[in-house]
Parts: C-alpha cells; structure tokens; sequence
C-alpha cells in the first residue's frame, strides 16, 4: 500500500454527524446503535470491523469514545487506531470533552438527544411507546419514572448538521410529556472534522499497529 | 400445590415479570413458614434468566427495571423476617452513594434493600455526591464498608477521584475502610484503574462481599 488509506468505523449516531464532513477518500463501515448498552458485544463487532478493514487502509479512525469500556482491549495488527479521548458520542457531538465536562458538571441529570438518536429509537421516550403497546400505559407511566428518575432536562444538541425543525418538535414534546426541561444547546464540529483531517492531538488516543486500547490512556495523568 | 412448584412458579413467574402474582406467591409463602433465604435465592435464579433474555434481545431495558422493582418489592417483604432472624444485630454498617457527575439510582436502591435484608444498617447520600462530601460523612461517622455507585463512564473518573481522596486523608494508623464500586457497566479492569477493592455488577454479589468484609474484619478482631 503506497498511499495512506483511512477508514472510520463509526456508531450509526455518529457517523450521522460525519458523513457531510468525509472526504470521497476515506472509507466507512456503521455499527449498531444498540450496542452501547452492551460493551463486549460493541467490543466484538469493532474488532471484527477493524479486522476487516485492514486490508483496506492504514489509519482506522472509530467514531466512538470510552463508551462503558466498549473500545478497551481493541487492536489492529496493522494498522493505526484514532480514537478521540472523550467519555462517548455527547462530547463528540458537543465539540470536545471538555464541552461536555462543563453540561455534565452543571447538570448532570440531563437526557440529550440528537437526529440520530432519535431517528435510531434507542431512547427511553422510544421505549415508552413501546411499552404502552406491549403492556399498556400504566406499566410504561411507572417504569419511565424510574428510569427518568433525577433527569431534569432534556437537551438537543444543534450541531448544524441538519434541519432541525422535526428533531425540535419532538423533543420539545418529549420534554413536556415527561416533566423535563426543554434546552437546545450548541454542537459543534471541530471534534468530527479533527477526527477525519487531524491533528490527532491530545484530544485523541492514537495506538500503533499491535498496541492494545488502554482505560488508563482516556484518563492521562496530569502533568 | 407443592412446595416445590411454589418455588418453581416464583421462579417462572418473576421471570416473566409477572408482579402481582409473585408478591402474593412471596407473601404466602413467608405466611407458611417458608425460609427467606430460599426465598431469595429463587429469585437470584429468575433475575439471571431475566439477565438472559435481556441478552437475547427477549427484554428491553425496562424489563430490567421492572425485573429490579419486583425483587426490590420481594425484599422489602422478607425483611421483618431476615431481622428477626438477625435478632436485631447490625451485620455492619456501609455508605453508599452514586459519585459526582452520575445521578443513577436504580442498581444503589435494589443494593440498599437487599443489604438491609441481610442486616445491615445502610446510610446513602444520594446521587451526583462530591469526593469531598463523602469525605466529610466518613470523618464525622465512618462506616465498616464504602460503596460508591455509578452507571455512565463519567463516574469512572469520580469513583478514581473519591477512592484517592478517601485514601489520602486516612488518619495515619487507621485502617483504610475497604471500597465497592458497583454499577451496570463495571469489570475488573475498572476496579483496577478507580483503585478501589472491589467490584460488582450485582446485587446480591455485593451483599455477599459485605459479608466477606465483615468476617474478616471480625476474624482481625479476634486474633489482636
């Protein structure tokens, strides 16, 4: 291989946000949602695209983050692995980790949302109408409580990408179904397109072909 | 019908998320002299099939919780008799608490009540609690036992942040008061980077290292 290839392997949230950004070049591969809620599932299925994608690049960029350890324990035998050092797709969406620091310090009981996850359905506010289907509305009222317990705001993240008239809608209906507060907040870019175009800085982990994707390497000690 | 099919259709029945019919079998059950303890060990076996079909695809997510809620109900209803049979002796004494940054309560409160089950006298500071605040609490009433809950990956950082501080401000001389995390999205590899001794994702399995806990501690006792 003389040219240097890159390939993403991206959650299908993600790669939502970066498809308008990724130049004809670069290749993807999109990965279940639903495996968020299961790190060795999600573990498996990245391994097994980035074996599958070594043939065709030297540089495999996942767009995703910690993700509940999802990503620890991962290797490519050849090729190099760009993951950006951040907590999970949130902080992707809100620019930085650091952006995300600052909405989960000041509140963190807040649900967010964005056109992927609401297009996906893999949401509370999805399951309840699931479960108002399955097992009828009272059984859904009493297990969105709990699982809504502590959250006092719903946030949409506006990362520009798209029109959000529909996504607004929705979730501002959600908010007032379910007694949170409505709040759009201001995405942001810069993380996606330093994904896809570099640097690779301190805001990513970059591990070399053999090297294993460390917990400790998302949480360098301050110098 | 059989005591045995009694336990059978407990197990079946929790499985299947059926509440009312469980209380009522649960409640009988107690009334006819049924131990607790096997009571309870029943119902380990229908959340590790509920944990199965979860796995499966069977469940969503709220059949978890709702899975959770049923043994959290079965639990409260077994208590009066595990106290009794305690003879009112604190098993020992555990802070808990979801770390800064996570306000996640479901897994702590299902925690809580099976420890007060097997005895033990809990207090919880709620959620989103600072390193700091749980270090005010340990100086001014320090527990036997620490269990510091979280469920997002924010709280892998807090958890390192408070078991550090809670270790550094030890009294020089006093024993370092042992640390559980717990939390859905935990393993081994966690425990090792937040530092703290032990880990769970179950219930039941941290009542029964608050047990391991204990005896040793008494074991240490004994032998000064």
């Amino acid at each position: 291989m003389n040219e240097k290839h890159k390939v993403v392997i991206a959650c299908a949230t993600v790669i939502e946000e970066m498809l308008p950004l990724l130049p004809p070049d670069v290749g993807h591969r999109i990965l279940d949602f639903g495996l968020h809620t299961d790190p060795d599932k999600l573990r498996q299925a990245l391994q097994d695209g980035i074996d599958a994608s070594s043939g065709e690049a030297d540089t495999i960029i996942l767009g995703y983050g910690l993700c509940s350890r999802g990503v620890v324990g991962i290797r490519s035998t050849d090729c190099t692995l760009v993951v950006p050092r951040v907590d999970d797709c949130i902080s992707i969406f809100l620019g930085s980790y650091s952006a995300y620091r600052q909405q989960a310090r000041s509140e963190p009981g807040t649900y967010y949302l964005t056109k992927g996850w609401i297009e996906v359905g893999d949401s509370p506010f999805a399951e309840y109408e699931r479960m108002v289907a399955s097992r009828g509305p009272e059984f859904a009222e009493r297990i969105i409580r709990l699982m809504l317990n502590n959250y006092k705001r719903l946030a949409l993240i506006n990362t520009g990408q798209y029109k959000l008239e529909r996504y607004r809608d929705y979730a501002r209906r959600t908010a007032e179904r379910f007694g949170l507060r409505y709040e759009e907040i201001e995405g942001s870019t810069t993380l996606v397109k330093k994904m896809i175009n570099g640097p690779w800085d301190d805001e990513f982990i970059v591990v070399q072909p053999g090297e294993v994707i460390e917990l400790a390497r998302f949480f360098p000690t301050p110098s | 019908m059989a005591n045995e099919d009694r336990r059978q259709g407990l197990i079946v029945h929790l499985a299947d998320l059926d509440e009312t019919y469980v209380l009522k079998l649960v409640q009988r059950l107690l009334d006819e002299g049924q131990d607790p303890l096997t009571i309870i060990k029943d119902c380990e076996q229908a959340m590790r099939l509920v944990g199965e079909r979860y796995e499966g695809r069977e469940y969503y997510l709220s059949g978890l919780i709702m899975a959770g809620e049923i043994f959290r109900e079965v639990m409260a209803l077994v208590q009066p008799l595990m106290e009794q049979q305690l003879a009112g002796s604190s098993s020992g004494r555990v802070l808990l608490g979801t770390v800064q940054g996570d306000i996640h309560n479901i897994g702590k409160g299902i925690v809580e009540v099976a420890l007060r089950c097997y005895g033990f006298t809990v207090e919880d500071l709620g959620v989103d609690v600072a390193p700091q605040h749980f270090l005010e609490h340990i100086e001014n009433n320090p527990p036997d036992i620490i269990g510091l809950s979280g469920l997002i990956t924010v709280a892998y950082e807090s958890m390192k942040e408070t078991v550090k501080l809670l270790r550094e401000k030890r009294t020089p001389g006093q024993a370092a008061i042992p640390i559980i995390i717990g939390g859905g999205m935990l393993n081994e590899t966690v425990c090792r980077f937040v530092g703290a001794d032990f880990w769970t994702t179950d219930a039941l399995e941290g009542v029964r290292i608050c047990q391991r806990i204990m005896r040793k501690t008494i074991e240490k006792i004994i032998a000064k």
